[in-house]
């Protein structure tokens, strides 16, 4: 069972890990800030789903999983709250994006 | 066990550098929150790896406690943005 538990957490810690990496790369080869403000945040929402998930499999009592498990849920709240804002903060800043926009749903009066 | 948290480490320590390198050459606001952001995540994930390889309770604090700061940061610079401009 132990070693089980063991394989399963390594292998999440390494696609967490993976994840991370493949965010910090792609950082430096997406060229428009709306592309890489969804680099930034969709991949590491996963990673830190990933390797919270690994380290609860490792944890000896059930408060430090009980912990993990909320901060796995304030992840996938904050996150969506946060790249959304960082949007709209964007796109107030004047940011165009590459290729022009399918569908724009804000007001003119409100783009600076 | 060891081997997978050195890699993971290895691994995080490369994404960190690679994060570092994309904060000194942006120049404004927007794109510096987001590099700010995805190193808040690899803080989150580095933490939890060492939470796996030691099972202290103590890590899984810092955790939270890295992770409510960092939204928390990221709401107030886009707010900021929006408010002031770049």
């Amino acid at each position: 069972m132990s070693t089980v538990l063991d394989v399963a957490s390594a292998i999440l810690l390494l696609t967490g890990c993976a994840l991370v990496l493949i965010a910090a790369i792609g950082l430096h080869r997406v060229p428009d800030a709306y592309a890489r403000l969804h680099v930034a945040t969709k991949p590491t929402t996963l990673a830190v789903l990933c390797t919270l998930t690994g380290a609860m499999l490792q944890m000896p009592g059930l408060s430090d999983v009980a912990k993990l498990v909320l901060c796995v849920v304030l992840q996938f709240w904050t996150t969506p709250v946060s790249s959304h804002l960082l949007g709209r903060a964007a796109r107030s800043a004047g940011f165009q994006p590459l290729q022009p926009l399918a569908v724009d749903e804000q007001p003119p009066s409100t783009v600076n | 066990m060891n081997v997978v948290v050195a890699i993971c480490i290895a691994m995080l320590g490369l994404s960190g550098l690679l994060t570092i390198g994309y904060l000194l050459r942006v120049r404004n606001l927007v794109d510096r929150a987001i590099g700010v952001d995805t190193m808040t995540a690899i803080f989150m994930s580095g933490l939890a790896v060492v939470a796996a390889a030691t099972g202290d309770g103590l890590v899984v604090l810092l955790i939270l406690l890295i992770g409510l700061l960092g939204f928390l940061g990221t709401v107030t610079v886009s707010r900021f943005i929006e408010r002031k401009g770049l």
